[in-house]
């Protein structure tokens, strides 16, 4: 499938990927259809989101979505976080076909877990 | 620099082909009467003539398609039709790493399919495997056709230019080829019989090709596959290829001793063909990223619906799911030089690394 350059290059980059030192929550989430798997760690403090980062489990865009997402949600207060929708990462990776879609749902749902989980 | 690794996919224009077709002026249509259209049937006629020479069959032994694809679903077609015609068995005996065109335009029904070593009026074989580069004891299909008295079809697709020419091809009833993975343009490739042979025409229309395949001609790709063909052996560097995939096994065995399974045997088996599973990598997730590393390379797997499955070809060789959903295959062909072997090596090494920590359960 051609996912397109921005799916391929978060790929091959994915700056955010990996495990924080010190973290103030995570979670997991998957989608139940394809199986892709995504957890995301978060540094809170002062409301703010300082770090993120992803480790995942499936097919190219649901590690570039992941990627994008921790990258947007670095420095948002948890609210504005709160507020990201799966649409505002596909915006993002341009090219990414229709069908892979539900890599940018299940980053995002990974997210919200996590802002849950504060609570 | 991109470094082209997926000569097994598709093989770029060879220097000696482009300057060829570079020389051919304005063409015709082979079947027109005019000078245009003559000159053009001269080139279709010569192309034919190229295929024959090389295959060492009469020129109506060969059939021109539009590609491999192509020549392997009319052979199925035509073969089908002959064990119909003569009251046989409906049964057909398939490689399990068959490749798509063969595996899909199997009849199916009331026709038994088998990759066992059972009776059937209709072999299929693939001469050598695409993705594991692993290569088919011919003198064995050819003897368990005769066995059998069955009609024998040889997917030859990767034979020609990685591998000597091999005179139980001309053994079996038919066999085919394509041009774009020896150098020649993309849109052209043969079925090649070895003796006249009447057959049910898969596409009917216009007459051309003796009224076995109508259609006109895409010529310049035809005289592409006839001058690939053409080819002296001392012109093909195979032996090359050959050496150049076992440095790249080696350099990346050397940075990754641990984490790669050899699924091909690049020292014995297709020239160039070096296919590996890199553990716990998805092979398009691998692949995805070396492409924006500018290295091309082929995996076995398709993300369609979300899911990603392993090459069915693939999972047909044996190899387990788990090695199969990790395989990326590197082809090495015309143009590779050993600078790029490791500089690909290098640059498979770090994405490696990168990847890998994108990914749970991987440390």
């Amino acid at each position: 499938m051609n996912y397109g350059e921005a799916v391929r290059a978060r790929v091959a980059t994915a700056r955010f990927r990996g495990e924080l030192e010190s973290e103030s929550v995570r979670f997991e989430a998957s989608n139940p259809v394809c199986g892709d798997v995504v957890r995301i760690a978060l540094n809170i403090s002062g409301g703010k989101i300082r770090e993120a980062r992803w480790k995942a489990s499936g097919c190219p865009p649901t590690l570039a979505a992941s990627d994008v997402l921790a990258e947007m949600i670095v420095g948002l207060t948890v609210k504005e976080a709160q507020a990201i929708a799966s649409e505002d990462v596909v915006a993002t990776l341009p090219g990414l076909p229709r069908t892979s879609f539900h890599a940018a749902e299940v980053a995002v749902e990974a997210l919200r877990g996590a802002l849950q989980a504060l609570d | 620099m991109r470094i082209y690794l997926d000569h097994n996919a598709s093989s770029p224009l060879h220097p000696r082909i482009k300057e060829r077709l570079a020389k051919l002026g304005p063409l015709g249509n082979p079947s027109s009467l005019h000078a245009e259209g003559r000159k053009a049937r001269a080139l279709l006629d010569e192309a034919r003539g190229r295929v024959a020479a090389w295959a060492g069959v009469g020129p109506d032994g060969v059939i021109f398609t539009s590609g491999g694809t192509e020549a392997n679903a009319l052979a199925i077609h035509a073969w089908k039709s002959c064990v119909i015609a003569a009251g046989g068995e409906k049964a057909i005996r398939m490689d399990g790493g068959s490749h798509a065109s063969v595996r899909e335009n199997a009849p199916r029904g009331e026709w038994k399919i088998t990759v066992g070593i059972e009776r059937a009026s209709l072999h299929l074989c693939i001469a050598a495997h695409n993705e594991t580069g692993a290569i088919a004891d011919l003198d064995a299909a050819v003897a368990a056709a005769r066995r059998d008295g069955a009609f024998l079809h040889i997917d030859a697709v990767q034979w020609p230019h990685k591998m000597a020419f091999h005179t139980k091809l001309r053994e079996a009833d038919s066999f085919a080829i394509s041009g774009h993975k020896l150098g020649a343009p993309m849109g052209a490739g043969a079925l090649i019989f070895s003796r006249p042979v009447e057959i049910d025409p898969m596409i009917r229309g216009g007459g051309q090709e003796s009224g076995r395949r109508s259609g006109t001609p895409p010529l310049a790709a035809i005289v592409g596959l006839g001058e690939a063909l053409a080819l002296k052996d001392e012109d093909v560097a195979r032996d090359r290829w050959r050496r150049l995939a076992v440095r790249l096994q080696d350099r990346i065995r050397a940075v990754l001793p641990d984490e790669m399974t050899e699924l091909s045997d690049c020292e014995h088996g297709l020239p160039g063909t070096l296919l590996v599973a890199f553990h716990d990598l998805p092979g398009d997730v691998f692949a995805a990223a070396l492409d924006h590393a500018g290295i091309a390379v082929s995996y076995g797997t398709a993300c369609s619906s979300g899911e990603q499955e392993p090459s069915p070809a693939l999972l047909g060789t044996g190899v387990s799911y788990g090695l199969a959903r990790s395989a990326v295959r590197f082809s090495i062909g015309e143009g590779n030089t050993e600078e790029e072997i490791d500089d690909a090596a290098d640059r498979i090494a770090r994405v490696h690394a990168t990847v890998r920590s994108s990914l749970m359960g991987t440390g």
